[in-house]
């Protein structure tokens, strides 16, 4: 199984999180009835009735070539002597989805604390939860996990994988977006703006403090006034996420939940030359100019269909910022609801919602695919089936938008992770069982 | 105008307890909503009306004193046919929600500062009525604006029932709408039932069957409002349908849909304090009813209530007599006291306010304000003005 | 937004006065499914004052001058009855609290036609539903059933006193508490606080009733009590119960007390059917099946500790128990046409789901003469379709109530 390079060596102190200890059985069954037959295969061959790319026309009875986890080749060939082949005639094969932006995963979304950019997802996050079962059993397969809405700048997001024993197996890219957010509880609005103003500001004569004394030791070494060598001043560690932020080497993923906030959201990334992935709640509609010419996608947050109530008439109306978006072709990503109940969590129920109001099957089904793995910058390695790219596939039953099709199978860098007819929950649910739950 | 409030005062000292006899005369006086007099004549004797218009005799007495009010208007003391007077915890007993027998007088306070308020503003009797904290609340009963005690009309005028959310309780029954409804419904099954013990609440609801106690029910929304005219629908078996009974609706402000059933099945309207911030429909709502010839009249708080009620109806669209009937004889007519007020026709009693204007124009002040013969000075900064 | 044709073609109609009641309206083309005994891969209903008249193949033939919308690439299909309707009722009003057995209540009384609930159940293509008191109290009164589209209850108003509700399970007893000492200040200080209480509370008030009734046939001069004589009819036969029960031993018990005294009930919700499949066959009983694509109850009966399971509504066909698909009250509930279509997902036949939403609610709720099937002499209640009304995408183009156009 090849490992994704962490890009940057956790904070020292940490680690290695061993396999907690699972209060489910489910977890255990999941883990064992998947992982027994993954000895290490080099070569594996999938014949699909149907394939669904993303990335141009769908295809009719072709095969992949998965070696070593990437994609060799897609097309008809001779089967290689040595490779596994997995059947999926009369079955349909897509890219697994891929979620920008979530709070799902770890345990507690959100620390008390404000403003801690230097928390990191990779210590909360939990290969054991609900979340990640039902990732895989609606076929997502590549999270970031970031912390959720209750901060303020809440540290650092994670993109992994929904499927691993210890948070190393988990990771695709080890350090995701950091988390800004202008969420208030009511009447708080403002505060929060100016609380993150402040914190920016803090950093920013931080960076302006460190600039300086290198400045001035730079001097005193050419006047011959220190003996020292090198300059030894170090750039406050707590700091350092948002200093990359304002430096240009990390990328924010700022939450607005509405019209006033986003308009003061982009005044702050003018003013402190920041890029942001804007999270956007359904509010935001009334401000939606906005949100052109934005260097990234948006991604959309909470529902997709909200009522709101004219003051004046007192009608409702039914707002879909998703199609406002399409029709004003901004490019968007999708999020699913990490809830235990309710059809938002998954894929297909949120792409056909955005079809029902009106925005066509591909912009929904990018929303899922292209669009979120261009958000993470992982473009070049998931979102498609394309040669070069990390084999992670899902089987379906049927076409992916019909209401009787289910996931039988998915793939991550070329390894089964599950598979629906093993699958506990999916037998409890389907099952009479006097058990109270899995 | 000064001279003309130094002629009332000095012919007519508080403390004399025989009130003066009076001719007015002045520009416009309205007798009744439909007769009104120009350049008028009215006599006042012994606190009554004696003679108006062209019964008045040309030649009257030394001991009558001659008023003239020049272009001032003279209407007949306003009458307001609900009020809780902003109240008082006293006008609503909310243990049990069935309390038609009692009485609103009971807990009446002549010397309150509501009280004052309203005859300074021109009101010269009015309903008091329970608080709607009830669903069967009790009497209204018709009291004159009269601050020494003894100024009782009437001790039952109407029975107040409410079905608007106010009156429920989460603490009691009912605590829905549906529970108060079966409340009501099966309060006058039971009272006109043959075996109902004769107890003084089982009479209040006999009184109301027969129709000589008006039934008038707080609703205020457009199902509240069908609801309650339900009870006095044939068609949908209401307990009130086939009786005597006369159903008087209060509120009714999100009625304007049920206008046509209004006008069938309730005897009259009383309409809750209008202000600019309600839906056009219900500001429209008393000149729709006025259209259909219901019967109106106000649920005020205070004189000023009263006067914007009025002015925002009429700039809504409600005929001008038709608010000032509202406001007179109307609501005199429904609280049982029309043989003494609400009009100035011979042998009523001499309540009558002046006006500088139209009344129904909020810029029209109170100069005068004239309780069974006895001069009551109007709004004191007109003095500070002159 | 994109509009399809369809709806831009209705609207125009709308434009124009609307439908006029004396004109003709036929849905040519589509394929029409009908819920009763036979579907039309290329089929025409006709419509005229508020009733269907004709329904068939393309060889149906209807008057000059008729307005005609084609639907072609289009899903016709009844009007949708939502037997589980929350909406149209304010919340304090759904449940008259003074006491626990209130049977004479009647939720026509608090009915709030302008709630916005009817007109999004309407634009998902609901065009009927049952309102019914809530289940805080164990005998809650009377439910009515309603068109979704109109502005008084009059004019919604198809059959009123369509059942008496009972409420099993631990929602009517939540709130009471029992006396500890000192004195019992405040109304929920009462009984029941339990299960136990519940049952007998119903228990209770159909034994005052039967010695009502027996005391009533002896002496006529016994005074009416409303509250009686509605169990008395139940008694009889002539008013159907709906109980409510989530859990496997709420089922059993709204059996075993409808078997007690005698009387017929239907059960709403029956979250955990799937475990009293024997039960509700011996018994011949009827279910309107809350929110099938719930994997938990949330809302006001979570406390009841039922757990539901996704393939309910397939055994419940699979075993022949008559049965509906209902909203109702967990909160995580779809709209109607998307609860049956994860029916579907979970296994019921597409059929049978159509069904569940149409003709069986009718039947259920004994409104089946006029609602519930395209069929000639019914009300002209239509739905047309973008496509498989099953499908995700799909959307609803032009609801028909009565034969008027109630989409916006």
């Amino acid at each position: 199984m090849s490992r994704a390079r962490l890009d940057r060596p956790r904070p020292s102190g940490a680690h290695p999180r061993l396999l907690p200890s699972v209060p489910m059985r489910l977890f255990a069954a999941f883990a064992v009835s998947l992982l027994a037959p993954l000895a290490a295969q080099p070569l594996v061959v999938l014949n699909a009735g149907r394939l669904i790319t993303m990335a141009g026309p769908d295809a009719e009875n072709v095969s992949i070539l998965i070696e070593n986890g990437r994609i060799r080749q897609i097309g008809t060939f001779p089967t290689p002597w040595n490779a596994r082949t997995i059947d999926a005639r009369g079955k349909v094969v897509m890219p697994t989805y891929v979620l920008a932006h979530t709070s799902g995963g770890m345990r507690g979304a959100n620390e008390n604390l404000a403003n801690v950019p230097y928390l990191t997802v990779q210590d909360a996050v939990d290969p054991s939860s609900k979340f990640f079962q039902e990732c895989l059993r609606n076929g997502i397969g590549t999270v970031h996990v970031i912390p959720g809405n209750r901060t303020l700048i809440g540290g650092q997001g994670l993109v992994c994988k929904p499927y691993g024993q210890t948070v190393e197996d988990l990771i695709v890219r080890g350090r995701g977006g950091l988390k800004v957010s202008l969420y208030s509880e009511a009447g708080g609005a403002l505060i929060q703006v100016q609380r993150l103003r402040r914190a920016l500001d803090e950093v920013r004569d931080h960076i302006a403090d460190f600039e300086r004394r290198k400045k001035e030791f730079e001097a005193e070494k050419a006047a011959g006034a220190t003996d020292k060598k090198e300059f030894d001043g170090r750039i406050d560690p707590t700091k350092q996420p948002v200093v990359d932020l304002l430096q240009g080497k990390n990328v924010a993923f700022l939450y607005v939940p509405d019209a006033p906030r986003l308009v003061e959201a982009r005044r702050l990334m003018r003013e402190y030359g920041f890029e942001a992935v804007l999270v956007v709640g359904p509010g935001t509609h009334k401000a939606i100019t906005q949100l052109d010419g934005l260097e990234f996608p948006v991604v959309l947050d909470g529902d997709l269909e909200v009522w709101e109530k004219d003051p004046v008439t007192g009608k409702s109306e039914k707002v879909c910022l998703g199609a406002r978006l399409y029709e004003r072709g901004v490019p968007f990503a999708l999020d699913v609801s990490t809830g235990l109940n309710g059809a938002e969590r998954f894929p297909w129920w949120q792409m056909a919602t955005l079809i029902r109001n009106g925005v066509d099957r591909a912009t929904a089904m990018h929303a899922f695919t292209t669009v979120p793995a261009k958000v993470l910058g992982i473009a070049d390695e998931v979102g498609t089936i394309a040669v070069g790219k990390r084999a992670n596939l899902q089987i379906l039953t049927g076409d992916p938008l019909a209401a009787t099709t289910w996931v039988d199978t998915v793939l991550l860098d070329g390894e089964i992770v599950y598979e629906r007819d093993k699958d506990p929950r999916l037998q409890y649910l389907f099952g009479v069982s006097q058990e109270t739950d899995k | 105008m000064l001279s003309l409030l130094c002629a009332f005062a000095a012919c007519a000292p508080q403390s004399d307890p025989q009130p003066p006899a009076l001719l007015i005369s002045a520009k416009t006086i309205v007798v009744a909503p439909d007769l009104v007099l120009t350049d008028g004549r009215l006599l006042l004797r012994g606190g009554k009306v004696a003679a108006v218009g062209a019964s008045v005799p040309q030649e009257v007495g030394p001991d009558v004193h001659r008023v003239d009010l020049g272009d001032a208007t003279v209407v007949p003391g306003l009458v307001v046919a609900h009020t809780c007077l902003d109240a008082e915890r006293d006008l609503a007993e909310t243990v049990t929600a069935y309390t038609p027998e009692l009485r609103a007088v009971e807990a009446y306070d002549p010397y309150g500062k509501g009280v004052a308020e309203m005859l300074a503003g021109g009101v010269t009797a009015f309903g008091i009525a329970p608080r709607s904290a009830n669903t069967l609340a009790g009497l209204a009963g018709a009291v004159k604006t009269d601050p020494r005690a003894g100024s009782v009309l009437r001790n039952e005028s109407y029975l107040l029932a409410a079905i608007v959310p106010e009156a429920l309780d989460q603490q009691r029954f009912p605590t829905s709408r549906m529970g108060a409804l079966d409340l009501v419904r099966t309060a006058f099954r039971t009272a006109a039932g043959p075996l109902a013990a004769q107890t003084p609440d089982r009479e209040v609801l006999r009184d109301v069957l027969s129709g000589a106690l008006p039934f008038v029910v707080h609703a205020r929304t457009h199902d509240e409002v069908a609801r309650a005219l339900d009870l006095a629908d044939p068609a949908r078996d209401g307990v009130l349908a086939g009786s005597g009974a006369r159903l008087f609706l209060l509120g009714a402000g999100g009625a304007h849909r049920a206008v046509d059933r209004i006008a069938a099945l309730a005897a009259g309207v009383v309409i809750e304090p209008l202000h600019p911030g309600l839906a056009p429909e219900a500001l429209a709502l008393p000149a729709a009813l006025a259209a259909r010839k219901v019967r109106l009249a106000f649920s005020a708080g205070s004189p000023r209530e009263l006067r914007v009620s009025a002015a925002l109806a009429v700039r809504h669209g409600l005929p001008r007599a038709a608010a000032l009937a509202a406001m007179t004889a109307w609501p005199a007519a429904m609280l049982g006291i029309d043989d003494r007020c609400g009009t100035l026709h011979q042998g009523k009693d001499a309540d009558l306010v002046v006006f500088d204007g139209d009344p129904v124009d909020l810029g029209a002040r109170v100069i005068a304000v004239c309780l069974q013969g006895h001069p009551v000075a109007g709004d004191p900064g007109l003095l500070a003005r002159d | 937004m994109q509009r399809s044709l369809l709806t831009m073609l209705a609207a125009a109609v709308c434009a124009a006065g609307g439908i006029a009641q004396d004109q003709v309206l036929v849905l040519r083309g589509g394929e029409v499914r009908t819920a009763a005994r036979q579907d039309y891969p290329d089929g025409t209903v006709v419509l005229h004052r508020g009733k269907i008249v004709a329904v068939g193949g393309p060889e149906v033939t209807f008057p000059k001058g008729a307005r005609v919308i084609d639907c072609k690439g289009k899903v016709v299909t009844p009007g949708l009855i939502d037997a589980g309707a929350t909406f149209g009722v304010r919340p304090n009003d759904r449940n008259e609290q003074g006491d626990e057995v209130t049977p004479q209540m009647s939720i026509l009384d608090v009915v709030h036609p302008d709630d916005e609930g009817f007109a999004r159940a309407r634009e998902s293509g609901v065009t009927a539903v049952r309102l019914i008191p809530g289940n805080r109290n164990v005998i809650g009164g009377l439910g009515a059933v309603l068109k979704t589209r109109g502005g008084t209850v009059a004019e919604m108003l198809v059959s009123d006193r369509v059942g008496l509700r009972v409420a099993m399970g631990s929602e009517p007893s939540a709130g009471n508490r029992a006396i500890r000492g000192g004195v019992p200040l405040g109304l929920f200080v009462r009984r029941p606080t339990t299960r136990m209480g519940v049952v007998w509370e119903v228990r209770r008030a159909f034994s005052a009733a039967q010695k009502y009734r027996e005391a009533r046939t002896e002496a006529k001069d016994t005074p009416p009590d409303p509250a009686l004589e509605v169990l008395v009819q139940v008694l009889e036969g002539d008013l159907v119960v709906h109980t409510t029960a989530r859990a496997e031993q709420d089922i059993r018990t709204a059996l075993r007390l409808a078997s007690e005294f005698g009387y017929r009930t239907v059960l709403d919700e029956a979250t955990e059917a799937y475990r009293c499949i024997d039960a509700l066959t011996a018994a011949k009983a009827t279910c309107l099946l809350g929110a099938p694509s719930a994997e938990q109850v949330t809302g006001g009966g979570a406390g009841d500790g039922a757990r539901p399971r996704w393939h309910t509504a397939a055994l419940l066909a699979q075993a022949g128990v008559p049965f509906a698909i209902q909203t109702g009250t967990n909160l995580g509930s779809r709209s109607l046409v998307h609860e049956a279509m994860f029916a579907v997902r979970f296994g019921l036949g597409p059929d049978t789901a159509l069904r569940a939403i149409t003709i069986a609610p009718a039947t259920i709720l004994g409104v089946a003469d006029r609602l519930g099937s395209l069929a000639p002499g019914k009300d002209a209640d239509v739905v047309v379709w973008s496509g498989d009304p099953f499908d995700p995408t799909t959307v609803p183009e032009l609801v028909l109530v009565g034969g008027e156009e109630a989409t916006p």
